[in-house]
C-alpha cells in the first residue's frame, strides 16, 4: 500500500470510530430533536476538525522538516514532509465526506421541511457553499479524476480549502448550537499554525 | 531562449483571483457564494487557457497592469462591503460573540448588569459548585448565592440593604467565588439619575409633587416656583394630597418598600401604613374621605383607605382584580372607581353598593391607557391612548399609531369624545411628517374646563378645552431642558408645572412664562465636565439621558419607541410589523446581553434598529442627534426586567427554605428532563441562537416561508407576559407545553406527566 493509502486508511479508521461514537452517543438522547442535534453537532465537528487538520498538516510538515534540517538530518526531510502531505490529503478526504454526512443529517432531520433556508439563512448558505467546495476538492483529490479532467490548475483550485475554512468559521459563528469559545480557539490555533507553511528551509539535497 | 525573470511574471493564482474579481464586479451580488462562483468561473477560464502565467517586459509593467485590472473590482468590493456584512449576518457579530462567550464561560451571570437603585436577582451558573459568593467591586457588597439546581445559584442584591458597589466606572469588576475558586467577571453598572415622573397635584393648596422612583425621592413644587424635596423609602411610585383628620397630608406609595409613607406638607414623616410591596397609583375621592391604592404583585387589588383617627390611616375596603391595576381614579363620587388594565387594554368601572364593590362591563379601548385623569366634577374621564378599537380587533395598518385623547362619560360608560392629537406643523420638511401632538403622556384637568396635556414625543405642553373645541395653546419645550416631558400639574391661578424624567428636571410656568426651573439631576454640562473617560458613570448618565429622550422622541411618522413599548413594557397589543400574522409587542426590558434581537434574531445590536427601522420605515427624526443609535441602545440596555413578586419575597430573607427555592428545586429537574435547556440553558435561559420555525413548530411553520427564523428568547421574566410564543398564540404556559407542542419538537414535554407539566409551568412562571 502506498504512503497515501496508509494515511487514508488510518485517518478514515479514526474518523469511522469517531462516527460510531457520535451515533452511539446521540442514540442515548431520549428526545428525538436532541438526538438530531447531537448527531448534527458530532458530524459537523468531525468535518470541521478534519478540515482544520488538513490545513495544518503542510505547515506542521514544514516545521518538522525544518527541525530535522536544523538537527542535521537533511536526508530524511523529504520523507517527513511527504508523510505530512499524505495526511493532509487524508484529512481533506474525511472533511469532504464528513461535510456531506453533516449536510445529509441536517437535511433529513433538523431542516427536513426547511430546505429553502439553505439559500436564505446566512450561516446555512455559508455551510452549503463550503460543502460544495469541499466536494469539489474531494473529487479532485484522487489522481484518476484529475488525469481524466486534464486539470492543470490543481493548486489554485485546492487553495479554496482556505475559503472553505473561512466559510465554516462563518457557519459556526452564527449557527445556533456551536460553542463560540471553542470555535474561536480552534480557528485561532489554525490561524497561528497556518503561516508556518511559508517557513523556508534550505533546499533538500537530492538523494 | 530568453529567460524571463520571475519578477516580470503574474502567477496563475493572481490571474485567477483578478479574473474572478472582475467577473464578480460585472454583476456584484454581496454574498459569499457569488464571490466563490466568480472564482470558480475564473478558474475554469484559466483551465481553458492552460493556466499560463502572463509575462511582462519589466516589473513596473507587471505591477501597473495588475493594479489597473484589480483597482476597479476592489473598489466595487469595498463599496459593497456594508451590503456584504448585512447579507451575511456580520453586522454586530462582535456584540453577539461577546454575549455568547460570556454565557458559555463558567461561572456565567445573567443578567450581565447591576442596577444600583432597586432590588434584583441574578442567576449564576457554576458547574459542579456547591457554594457561591459574588463580590460587587473591590471591597464591595458580598452576596451569597442560594443553590437552586445542580451548579445553579440564585443571588439577590438589594442596594438599600447590601450597599452600593464602589467606584465610578460604568463597568463593575465582580469576583465570583465558586467553592472558593475565584473568577473575575465584568458587569455593566447602571446608576440611574433622578427621574421626577408623574405629578400628584392640589391646585387649591398650590402644590404638586413628583416621586423619583430611581433615586427614592419626592420633589414638591409650590405655586411660587419654589421647590423642596425629601427622601422616601424604596421605589416611590405615586403620591396624593389627602386630608387626614383635618390635616393636609402627602401620601407616597412604593414599589419595593412595604408601606405607604405619610408626610406633612413640610415633608416630615408623620405616619406609615403597611400594605405590602408593589403599590401603584393613588387616587383621592372627590369628598376627600377615602384614598384608593392600586396594588400589584401576585395578588392584584385595590385597597381603600380612610382616616382611623389620631392622624392614622386604615384599610376600609378591598377590590380584588384579575390583572394589575395601572391608572386609577374615582368617578363622580367615592362610590365609583375607574381602573385601567394594560394587559386587557380596557377600563374597568367599579361601583359600591352598600359595602360591596361590583364591576360593570369593562370598556374596551383596544390599546392601553397611556395616561388618565378625571374631570373636576368626575363625570368624565380623559384617556390618552395610541388608538381606539372598541371592537377589540387589532388595526391592520402597518405600525399603526394614532395618538389621541378619549373622553369617557362615566354615567353612560361609553366613549363620547375623541381628539386626535398628532399633526404636522411648518417645521416639517418632508411630506407626511408629523411633529406635534405626539405621545400624549400627562393629563391634568383644570377647574376652568381646560386641560393640560404633555407630549413626550414632540416635547410640548398643550392647553386645550375639555370639549376639544378650538385650537390648542402650545407651549413648546423642545428648546428647554425639559426633554421628553411626562408629568403635568395644575398649581392653580394659571400656574402649572411639567416634569422631565429624562432630563431630571421640573419647571413651573405661569401661562407661557417659565418662572422656575429645578434640575434635580446633574445638567448635561455638569455631566460632561464630571466625565473623566467614556466609560465612567457620568459619561454613561449623559448617554442614557440622550437615549431616553430618543426612546420617547417622535419620528417623522408620528411614532416613537414608546408608542408601542410603553415605558419599555409591551402595549399588550398586536401589530402588523410587516409580517403575515399580527404580532404582539414584546417588552424591551431585560434585553441587556441577549444579542441578537427581534423575533427572527435579525438584529445583532439594538442600535441597528435605528438604521434598519427608524430611518427607512419611520422616516427618521427631525432633530439631528449624531449618537442617537448608540444612546438608544444604551438606554434600552439600562431597562431592567421587572422583579417578580416571588423574587422580592425571597430577597427579603434569602432563605433556602423559601417557597420560591422549593418551586425551583422541583421544577429545575423537569426543565432538564424535557430538554428545555438544549436551547434555553441557564443562566440566561437562552443560547442566543436562531432556528427555522419549521424545525421547532412544524404545523405552525407551514403557514410561513421555510426560511423564517425564530430567535430563542430568554425565559427570564416569562411570567410577566399575557401571551406566549412568537405570535402570542399561547395564552398560558400549559398551552405552550402541550397544545402548541404536539410534534414534541419544542422540548420533550411528551416525556412529562400532566402533574409534572403543571410543576414545570409554575417553575417557568417565576424565572
Amino acid at each position: 500500500m502506498t504512503r497515501r493509502g496508509r494515511a487514508l486508511l488510518r485517518v478514515g479508521s479514526l474518523a469511522g470510530a469517531a462516527l460510531v461514537w457520535i451515533v452511539v452517543d446521540s442514540r442515548s438522547e431520549p428526545w428525538e430533536l436532541g438526538r438530531d442535534v447531537a448527531l448534527l453537532r458530532g458530524t459537523g465537528w468531525l468535518a470541521c476538525a478534519a478540515l482544520l487538520l488538513s490545513l495544518v498538516m503542510s505547515p506542521l510538515g514544514r516545521l518538522h522538516g525544518w527541525w530535522i534540517l536544523h538537527r542535521g538530518q537533511g536526508s530524511s526531510q523529504r520523507t517527513v514532509v511527504g508523510s505530512w502531505a499524505a495526511y493532509r490529503r487524508a484529512f481533506g478526504v474525511v472533511a469532504g465526506c464528513g461535510a456531506a454526512l453533516h449536510a445529509a443529517v441536517a437535511l433529513s432531520t433538523y431542516l427536513w421541511t426547511s430546505w429553502r433556508a439553505l439559500l436564505e439563512v446566512p450561516y446555512l448558505r455559508s455551510g452549503t457553499v463550503a460543502l460544495w467546495l469541499l466536494l469539489a476538492l474531494l473529487v479532485t483529490s484522487f489522481r484518476g479524476p484529475v488525469v481524466a479532467m486534464g486539470l492543470v490548475g490543481w493548486k489554485s483550485l485546492h487553495r479554496l480549502a482556505y475559503v472553505a475554512a473561512a466559510l465554516v468559521l462563518h457557519h459556526l459563528l452564527l449557527a445556533p448550537f456551536a460553542p463560540r469559545g471553542l470555535t474561536l480557539v480552534v480557528f485561532g490555533l489554525t490561524a497561528v499554525v497556518a503561516p508556518l507553511r511559508w517557513l523556508r528551509a534550505r533546499r533538500v539535497p537530492p538523494r | 531562449m530568453r529567460r524571463v525573470s520571475k519578477r516580470t511574471r503574474v502567477p496563475v493564482q493572481v490571474q485567477t483571483l483578478a479574473l474572478g474579481l472582475v467577473l464578480w464586479s460585472l454583476h456584484p451580488v454581496p454574498e459569499w457564494w457569488a464571490l466563490v462562483f466568480a472564482y470558480g468561473v475564473a478558474w475554469v477560464v484559466m483551465q481553458w487557457g492552460r493556466g499560463r502565467a502572463l509575462r511582462f517586459e519589466s516589473e513596473a509593467a507587471r505591477w501597473a497592469v495588475t493594479a489597473a485590472v484589480l483597482l476597479a473590482p476592489l473598489a466595487i468590493l469595498w463599496r459593497w462591503g456594508p451590503d456584504f456584512r448585512k447579507a451575511e449576518g456580520l453586522v454586530g457579530l462582535g456584540t453577539h460573540l461577546e454575549d455568547r462567550r460570556r454565557l458559555e464561560a463558567d461561572p456565567a451571570i445573567a443578567p450581565p448588569a447591576v442596577w444600583t437603585d432597586r432590588p434584583q436577582t441574578f442567576y449564576v451558573r457554576a458547574r459542579g459548585a456547591a457554594s457561591l459568593e459574588m463580590e460587587l467591586g473591590k471591597e464591595g457588597p458580598v452576596l451569597r448565592g442560594t443553590e437552586i439546581g445542580p451548579g445553579l445559584f440564585l443571588v439577590g442584591y438589594d442596594p438599600a440593604v447590601d450597599g452600593r458597589p464602589p467606584g465610578q466606572g460604568a463597568e463593575l469588576d465582580v469576583a465570583v467565588s465558586a467553592d472558593g475558586n475565584r473568577s473575575r467577571r465584568r458587569l455593566r453598572r447602571f446608576d440611574p439619575a433622578p427621574h421626577p415622573r408623574w405629578f400628584c397635584q392640589s391646585p387649591e393648596l398650590g402644590l404638586a409633587a413628583a416621586p423619583s422612583e430611581e433615586t427614592d425621592a419626592l420633589i414638591l413644587v409650590h405655586r411660587d416656583g419654589t421647590m423642596s424635596h425629601v427622601e422616601t423609602d424604596d421605589g416611590p411610585v405615586d403620591c396624593a394630597f389627602f386630608e387626614v383628620d383635618g390635616q393636609a397630608r402627602l401620601v407616597v406609595s412604593h414599589r419595593y418598600a412595604t408601606h405607604l409613607l405619610v408626610l406633612d406638607l413640610d415633608l416630615v414623616e408623620v405616619g406609615r401604613l403597611e400594605l405590602g410591596p408593589f403599590q401603584g397609583r393613588l387616587a383621592v375621592d372627590p369628598s376627600g374621605q377615602s384614598l384608593a391604592v392600586g396594588l400589584g404583585g401576585s395578588d392584584p387589588r385595590i385597597a381603600l383607605l380612610g382616616a382611623a383617627g389620631a392622624g392614622r390611616l386604615e384599610v376600609v375596603g378591598r377590590i380584588r382584580l384579575d390583572g394589575v391595576p395601572e391608572w386609577i381614579t374615582f368617578g363622580r363620587d367615592a362610590n365609583e372607581l375607574v381602573v385601567s388594565d394594560r394587559l386587557e387594554r380596557s377600563l374597568l368601572h367599579f361601583q359600591r353598593v352598600d359595602l360591596d364593590w361590583t364591576a360593570s362591563e369593562s370598556l374596551r379601548l383596544g390599546r392601553p391607557a397611556v395616561a388618565l385623569t378625571r374631570s373636576h366634577g368626575g363625570d368624565r374621564i380623559f384617556v390618552a391612548t395610541t388608538d381606539y378599537r372598541p371592537d377589540g380587533k387589532a388595526h391592520r395598518g402597518n405600525h399603526f399609531i394614532q395618538d389621541q385623547i378619549l373622553t369617557v362619560d362615566v354615567e353612560a360608560w361609553s366613549v363620547t369624545g375623541q381628539f386626535m392629537t398628532a399633526r404636522r406643523t411648518e417645521r416639517q420638511q418632508f411630506p407626511g411628517g408629523l411633529d406635534a401632538g405626539v405621545s400624549p403622556m400627562g393629563l391634568a384637568h383644570r377647574a376652568d374646563g381646560s386641560m393640560l396635556v404633555s407630549f413626550a414625543g414632540s416635547e410640548e405642553v398643550w392647553q386645550i378645552n375639555d370639549d376639544f373645541r378650538g385650537p390648542p395653546r402650545v407651549f413648546d419645550l423642545e428648546t428647554t431642558e425639559l426633554i421628553a416631558p411626562h408629568g403635568v400639574a395644575d398649581l392653580g391661578d394659571g400656574v402649572w408645572a411639567a416634569s422631565s424624567p429624562a432630563g431630571g428636571a421640573v419647571a413651573v410656568f405661569r401661562g407661557s412664562e417659565r418662572i422656575a426651573f429645578h434640575g434635580v439631576a446633574q445638567s448635561d454640562k455638569e455631566l460632561a465636565s464630571a466625565s473623566q473617560s467614556a466609560d465612567d458613570l457620568a459619561a454613561q448618565a449623559l448617554s442614557l439621558r440622550r437615549g431616553e429622550r430618543a426612546f420617547y422622541e417622535a419620528s417623522r411618522s408620528g411614532m416613537s419607541c414608546q408608542s408601542c413599548h410603553l415605558h419599555g413594557e409591551s402595549d399588550a397589543s398586536s401589530h402588523d410589523i410587516g409580517q403575515a400574522p399580527l404580532l404582539p409587542t414584546l417588552t424591551v426590558r431585560g434585553l441587556v446581553g441577549t444579542s441578537p434581537y427581534l423575533r427572527d434574531g435579525s438584529f445583532p445590536r439594538i442600535r441597528d434598529l435605528h438604521h434598519g427601522l427608524a430611518e427607512p420605515l419611520m422616516r427618521g427624526y427631525r432633530r439631528f442627534a449624531a449618537s442617537r443609535p448608540e444612546d438608544l441602545e444604551r438606554f434600552v440596555e439600562s431597562l431592567p426586567r421587572r422583579l417578580h413578586p416571588e423574587h422580592l419575597r425571597w430577597l427579603r430573607t434569602r432563605s433556602a427554605s423559601d417557597p420560591l427555592v422549593d418551586r425551583w428545586r422541583r421544577g429545575a429537574p423537569l426543565f432538564e428532563r424535557a430538554s428545555c435547556s438544549t436551547c434555553h440553558p441557564a443562566p440566561a435561559f437562552t443560547h442566543l441562537g436562531s432556528h427555522p420555525v419549521r424545525a421547532l413548530f412544524p404545523e405552525y411553520g407551514e403557514q410561513m416561508p421555510a426560511w423564517v427564523q425564530l430567535d430563542t428568547p430568554s425565559l427570564l421574566g416569562l411570567g410577566d407576559k399575557g401571551h406566549w410564543l412568537q405570535d402570542g398564540r399561547a395564552h398560558s404556559l400549559e398551552e405552550v407545553l402541550v397544545e402548541e407542542n404536539r410534534s414534541n419538537r419544542h422540548g420533550d414535554t411528551a416525556a412529562l406527566e400532566p402533574s409534572e407539566l403543571e410543576t414545570l409551568a409554575r417553575f417557568l412562571e417565576v424565572l
